[in-house]
């Protein structure tokens, strides 16, 4: 867990240093609006996981073989064995964490913080569903290996991606106090995860109207819109 | 369905075999072929099921004689996470074959979530819901809570009383019922 977490700390910071503002647009293109995978200014750690993306939309995950991988970074097998000993399931779990920190910077860039907590959350929750809709690895996993998906996020698993949530986008509800802010953001990753995994047909999540709806009726107790 | 649960103990769920399950069932592999005529998938996924089902009814006897609905949630969240977290088999298969064991759940999962959206849904029918809210949406949404919190807990103690009754107070009924 902490091998993560300072792991996505050093590609949050390399990812926004290179882009001030996150790129809107194909996700896949990451922030510098070319394909990572390509950008050889990235160390092989993230051009790898960035690897795994690209070929996941392509093909999905099953499919995916170290040498894709190796290909698509535009290293060696050895230079990805180094990197990552523990095979493929290590690359899953960095492409994962790599994924959660791009969609957390577009999140954070389009809160507007002079608006209300309940509309700042909801913008936040709209902007996750799209870029997650979007997303075409993602979408790959969620139409065609959902039980390569699901693990991800399901027990102790989804623990760290909540906490990952709460660190990136709690500053952003820091007027609420640093316990209220967490609790919201971690209600409103929760809500992403389980309509994700199971959709309803009366909510959709890319729908601010819909959205607004959920935050303003069952978070009030939390977010009692103050003038 | 007893001898998969012995199984899966010894050799994790992947380990589970006809062969074995017979045997320690002390039954032949043509009998459990019958029964189970989509032979290991079918045994393991029943099995799992039959688990889950388990699960809910011992939730539900654990909540009755709760005096609230208030009351009710927050025992259901805190004896949900407790009976979670001390199934170790459940969490030994969490650990080394996640994705078997949360297919396997996932199969029942339609079923599940109809069964306690309804018991939520009748619980809220004696509450005095807040003015606008519909009763279908705030019933699943509760499911959602509840499947959500007493699997992942996130930055929650839920061990604490004091703690979930303040996320039951606000989290969970804030927004649907009146004080």
């Amino acid at each position: 867990m902490r091998r993560i977490r300072s792991y996505c700390l050093t590609m949050a910071v390399d990812l926004m240093l290179a882009a001030p503002r996150a790129a809107r647009g194909d996700s896949d293109a990451g922030a510098f609006g070319r394909s990572p995978s390509q950008a050889t200014e990235m160390p092989a750690e993230q051009r790898i996981p960035a690897a795994l993306s690209s070929c996941v939309a392509r093909w999905g995950l099953g499919k995916t073989t170290l040498d894709d991988i190796a290909r698509e970074a535009g290293c060696s097998r050895a230079t990805v064995y180094r990197c990552f000993p523990g095979g493929k399931s290590a690359i899953v779990r960095a492409a994962g964490a790599r994924e959660v920190v791009k969609m957390a910077i577009v999140v954070i860039d389009a809160i507007d913080p002079s608006d209300l907590p309940s509309v700042r959350l909801s913008e936040a929750i709209v902007t996750a569903a799209r870029y997650i809709a979007d997303h075409q690895a993602f979408t790959f996993l969620l139409n065609h290996e959902p039980e390569l998906l699901r693990p991800f996020l399901a027990f102790d698993r989804l623990d760290p991606l909540l906490a990952m949530a709460v660190a990136f986008v709690g500053p952003c509800f820091d007027d609420l106090g640093p316990d209220d802010a967490a609790e919201v953001v971690e209600w409103a990753a929760r809500l992403l995860v389980s309509f994700l995994m199971h959709p309803s047909p009366t909510v959709d999540l890319t729908s601010m109207a819909d959205v607004s709806r959920l935050v303003g009726t069952y978070l009030q107790a939390l977010l009692a819109a103050s003038p | 369905m007893d001898a998969v649960i012995d199984a899966a103990g010894d050799n994790g769920l992947a380990g589970v075999s006809i062969e074995d399950v017979a045997r320690r069932a002390g039954l032949s592999r043509a009998t459990v072929y019958r029964h189970f005529q989509g032979g290991r998938g079918q045994l393991v996924t029943e099995t799992v099921t039959r688990e889950v089902a388990r699960f809910w009814r011992h939730l539900a006897e654990a909540v009755e004689g709760a005096a609230s609905l208030e009351d009710r949630l927050v025992q259901g969240v805190m004896e949900a996470r407790r009976w979670i977290v001390d199934y170790e088999l459940l969490q030994r298969l969490l650990t080394y074959e996640p994705e078997l064991i949360v297919a396997a759940i996932a199969e029942s999962e339609p079923i599940v979530e109809t069964v306690v959206e309804g018991y939520l849904r009748n619980l809220l029918l004696a509450e005095s819901l807040r003015p606008g809210v519909a009763l279908d949406e705030a019933a699943s949404y509760l499911a959602r809570m509840l499947q959500s919190y007493m699997s992942s807990p996130g930055r929650w103690d839920l061990g604490d009383e004091a703690t979930v009754r303040r996320l039951v107070r606000t989290q969970f009924l804030g927004g649907i019922v009146t004080r």
